[in-house]
């Protein structure tokens, strides 16, 4: 029986095999298609292996911030995932207190008084998020309790809520190097307060300008890339 | 339903509903192995994960029949709701394969097909047709939570196994299991049939071994009957990953031992059983002092994903009108800037993967036909050209109705004020669904010359016809290069055909030709597999039409299937607001000749359905059909399904006719279990497709009913309240 297993699962491979191969060879103008080369390389990655000609992400160098300010008029902020990735957001659309600013390959990070409310394209993305009262300590200088809330999509496509319970203080850890203009340094710790959030805690940082505006900031968010670095390069 | 079926997900243009109308647990044995290897043990624990993960869950051990349990024998515990695992062992010649499902939170089933090498007997009688080598069997099984673990209160669980046919594996079980200290659980329970072999300790009754009618159907008459004995373990967690088990069995293997499959020593069995990050968990296991064996199990969960959300990219902002454009009527003087107006909208829309079936302007109100390829939540579509919307329209129109378009039929027009779009943007994705207005869209459906759709879409390349655990071979398939076609001679009005030829695989040697009782209306498929090559698949002129409000039709004409031709008509009634739908549908259709070309055999059918579609809520789904069947026989087919909100469906369903047993032959009466796969949501990337695998036991003539590409209810509640109601998380993704 061991043999004839392993003849189903050989026969069963090999047709499967045929079939992928047959797959890439595969041609149709379905405007419902998939993106193949993505299947193919996300089933390789799944099985964990490494297929010829993948493009690797690139290295390339990140451009000055003098040279993305000088291209462009739009507000622009600079982020750095906990990986390290690193990249600029150009301010797309304002709509009331909130601002969304998107990266060239369309993926959209959206602020309000420089707090993540919302992402788009990171993978696993925080769908909104209400960050009233946090923002309301942190501009006001004011340590203290406050509340805020996630909403994700869960693997079901059915919308969670994380509610947190956070405390505001003074001191911002690990945020460095701070900006020359920052005249406050502010942190907000919070710990999951709902079942969904359990077991979530989390330690944000910001340094404040003039007026309680966030220069610089770090974020914890429920993407994929984890926490994120932000700097404010053009209000 | 062509375009958007697939086996699995990692195979998109792969149709698995050609041939034999069964096949799937193998398929869904490699998908979940895929599934759980595409589930990447998360480095980053700081996510927000939910209490299905199959790697974070309090997932039990699985014993050697895919069921929740110590090594071979049952135990108590239940997996997380809606888990879907996947068990591989083998052991002194057995070699068992079971998928399991959490059908709900105290309910779990399973299917199991099993070869057993060099059984040649059972019960001291030669088995008929078998040459002596391997012998396969299927069987399923049912459990029931009595009562949850608590303090004091043990799990108990009641179970059958191997409830329906041969009863090779036929045994019954009440246990219970208690963790007595953190990391040790205690098992022990009571069995019957095969659990209650060894050293029993009384009898109720006396256990028939007769089969019922012509098998395949409940065999009630022995559950809970005969010798009953005792059999018990212990599972120690010795660490996170590993745990040790020891158990005491009550199944004397008679069969196996008559056979000389397997030489029983001793009643007890031990295991080790490692955990690996993603939820995978493999086994050995030392068995009644005589054997090896080994066992790995895969658990993932209809409701996990490998990327919650999906990895597309950002849906366009809204844009937020100034007061001054609200009120600016200029564009309405200006005739030039008019007519540029669809095309910027199209261009915003194309950038989305949609595709615009027309725009209708007013000063104040837009209506937009629109064409989803793509997305898989419906809501994710409608948000998306929403956005689009505001940004292209002038600013005097305060009123979006999006009509979502399928084949030609307006399925629904969703009304949107576009300052609740502004205002909401950033607000919970239930706010906008309270302004929403969903509301029936019969005369809306587009003219021709409306709609950018392309009138022809083609496919070249391979396919894959399967059949799996067939009673001589688990696995056959071919691989066969198709070429595929569409063309729109209106919106409405499609001429549809596919060829395919046989590249590589073994369906045609399939030699099985079952007698039967009735006309062979779906028992020559050996037949249809050898001669068809090459196939003509299918080539149909289809109508679609609603015919008033809640009424949506179709008029099939031609080559409908692989073994039938000749008209189909559907009529279907689904108001917008409903769970409930009904249809009727009519054909008359011949018989194909086998080597699928142009040719009819000489028999004719006209067989039809009255339909009931009911959503149950809480994920629950039922469909009741009665009517005249393929072979003339009158009955009914009852459906359940548990649907998940993204996609994923497993369901059953059973037909009984007029046809007796006898005329059924073998298996007495057809059923079976079906899944549904939603391939982006497999892969993270947005698609429409399904994979939609069905398995029988047994393909027979009686139940039979045409195999149709295109009926309507699938198509239309997709856009309904109901079913939008259930995605509008998506709606701002």
């Amino acid at each position: 029986m061991g043999t004839g297993l392993a003849m189903m699962a050989w026969r069963c491979g090999r047709v499967l095999t045929g079939a992928a191969l047959m797959l890439l060879a595969a041609c149709g103008n379905d405007p419902g298609g998939l993106d193949r080369g993505a299947l193919v390389a996300n089933v390789a990655r799944g099985a964990g292996l490494a297929l010829p000609g993948q493009p690797t992400p690139a290295a390339a160098p990140l451009a000055r911030p003098e040279q993305v300010l000088a291209a462009t008029q739009a507000p622009v902020i600079r982020a750095q995932t906990a990986q390290g990735d690193s990249l600029y957001l150009l301010g797309v659309q304002d709509n009331g207190p909130y601002r969304s600013y998107a990266t060239a390959t369309s993926q959209t990070v959206t602020l309000r008084g420089g707090l993540i409310t919302a992402t788009r394209g990171l993978g696993r993305d925080l769908m909104r998020a209400d960050v009233v009262q946090v923002l309301d300590r942190l501009t006001r200088g004011s340590p203290g309790n406050a509340q805020r809330s996630m909403e994700v999509l869960d693997g079901e496509d059915v919308t969670r809520t994380l509610l947190f319970d956070c405390h505001i203080a003074h001191g911002a850890p690990g945020l460095a190097p701070r900006p020359a203009q920052a005249r406050r340094l502010m942190q907000e710790s919070c710990r999951g307060a709902n079942d969904d959030a359990a077991g979530l805690a989390f330690t944000n940082s910001y340094a404040m300008g003039d007026g309680g505006r966030i220069l610089m900031s770090r974020q914890w968010l429920p993407v994929s890339s984890g926490a994120m670095l932000l700097e404010e390069l053009r209000p | 339903m062509d375009e958007r079926s697939g086996p699995c997900g990692q195979m998109q243009a792969v149709s698995a509903r050609v041939w034999p109308r069964r096949g799937g647990p193998a398929g869904m044995v490699l998908c979940a192995a895929l599934i759980a290897l595409s589930q990447p043990a998360d480095a980053q624990t700081e996510h927000p994960r939910f209490a299905f993960d199959p790697a974070t869950a309090a997932m039990p051990g699985f014993n050697m029949n895919g069921a929740p349990g110590l090594v071979d024998m049952p135990g108590a515990a239940m997996a997380p709701d809606a888990t879907l695992s996947s068990t591989v062992s083998h052991v002194g010649g057995t070699t068992r394969g079971t998928v399991t499902f959490q059908i709900a939170p105290r309910l779990s089933g399973s299917f199991r097909y099993s070869g057993l090498d060099g059984l040649r007997r059972l019960g001291g009688v030669a088995i008929p047709n078998h040459d002596g080598g391997l012998y396969y069997d299927r069987s399923f099984d049912l459990r029931f939570h009595l009562l949850r673990e608590g303090r004091y209160r043990p799990d108990v669980t009641i179970g059958l196994q191997d409830f329906a046919g041969t009863s090779l594996f036929g045994a019954e079980y009440i246990v219970a299991g208690k963790t007595v200290m953190p990391g040790l659980r205690v098992t022990a329970g009571l069995g019957w049939g095969r659990l209650g072999s060894y050293k029993p300790l009384g009898r109720m009754g006396t256990r028939p071994t007769d089969l019922l009618e012509q098998g395949g159907v409940p065999s009630y008459d022995r559950w809970f009957r005969g010798d009953i004995a005792a059999f018990g373990g212990l599972e120690w967690a010795v660490t996170d990953r590993l745990t040790l088990m020891a158990e005491y069995s009550s199944d004397a293997y008679v069969e196996e031992v008559a056979n000389g499959l397997f030489a029983r020593k001793s009643p007890w069995n031990i295991g080790l059983d490692y955990r690996f990050d993603n939820g995978t968990r493999a086994r050995v296991m030392a068995m009644h002092g005589a054997a090896l064996g080994a066992q790995l199990s895969f658990h993932t969960n209809p409701r996990s994903s490998p990327m919650p959300g999906g990895t597309e990219t950002a849906p366009l902002p809204v844009y937020r009108r100034s007061a001054a454009e609200r009120v600016d009527r200029g564009w309405l003087a200006d005739a030039g800037g008019r007519q540029t107006i669809p095309a910027r909208l199209s261009a915003a829309l194309e950038g989305e993967r949609l595709i615009p079936g027309g725009l209708e302007l007013s000063e104040t109100r837009a209506v937009l036909r629109l064409i989803n390829p793509v997305y898989g939540p419906e809501p994710q579509a409608i948000g998306r050209a929403a956005r689009a919307m505001s940004r292209t329209l002038p600013g005097t129109v305060e009123t979006f109705v999006i009509v979502p378009v399928v084949r030609g039929m307006a399925m629904s027009a969703i009304t949107l004020q576009r300052a609740d779009l502004e205002r909401l943007e950033h607000a919970p994705a239930r706010d906008l669904l309270a302004r929403a207005v969903i509301a029936d869209a019969a005369g809306l459906s587009p003219a021709p010359g409306m709609t950018a759709e392309p009138p022809l879409t083609w496919y070249l390349g391979p396919d894959l016809r399967y059949s799996l655990f067939d009673p001589s071979n688990p696995f056959r398939a071919d691989v066969v290069a198709t070429a595929r076609a569409m063309y729109r001679i209106t919106p409405r009005l499609e001429l549809s055909g596919s060829i395919s030829t046989r590249v590589a695989g073994n369906l045609d040697q399939i030699d099985r030709r079952d007698p039967s009782g009735l006309p062979r209306v779906r028992t020559d498929f050996a037949l249809y597999a050898r001669e068809g090559d090459p196939s003509l698949d299918h080539l149909t002129l289809t109508h679609y039409l609603r015919p008033g409000r809640d009424l949506y039709g179709r008029l099939s004409l031609g080559y409908l299937e692989q073994m039938y031709a000749g008209v189909s008509a559907e009529l279907l009634w689904k108001p917008v607001d409903s769970r409930l739908a009904l249809g009727l549908e009519v054909n008359h259709v011949a018989q194909r000749d086998f080597d699928q070309g142009f040719g009819l055999r000489d028999y004719e059918i006209t067989t039809g359905h009255l339909s009931a579609y009911y959503d149950l809520g809480r994920g629950y789904h039922a469909q009741l059909d009665v009517g005249r069947y393929l072979a003339g026989d009158v009955g009914a087919t009852l459906s359940l399904d548990r649907e998940f909100v993204n996609g994923w469906r497993l369901g059953v369903f059973a037909t009984l006719t007029d046809a007796s047993a006898e005329e059924f032959g073998e298996g007495s009466f057809d059923k079976g279990i079906r899944f549904t796969i939603p391939v982006g949501h497999l892969l993270g990337q947005p698609s429409r497709r399904l994979g939609k695998v069905t398995v029988r036991p047994l393909t027979r003539d009686g139940g039979a009913r045409l195999d149709l590409r295109d009926r309507l209810y699938e198509q239309v509640r997709d856009y309904h309240r109901p079913e939008l109601e259930k995605t509008w998380g998506r709606v701002w993704r």
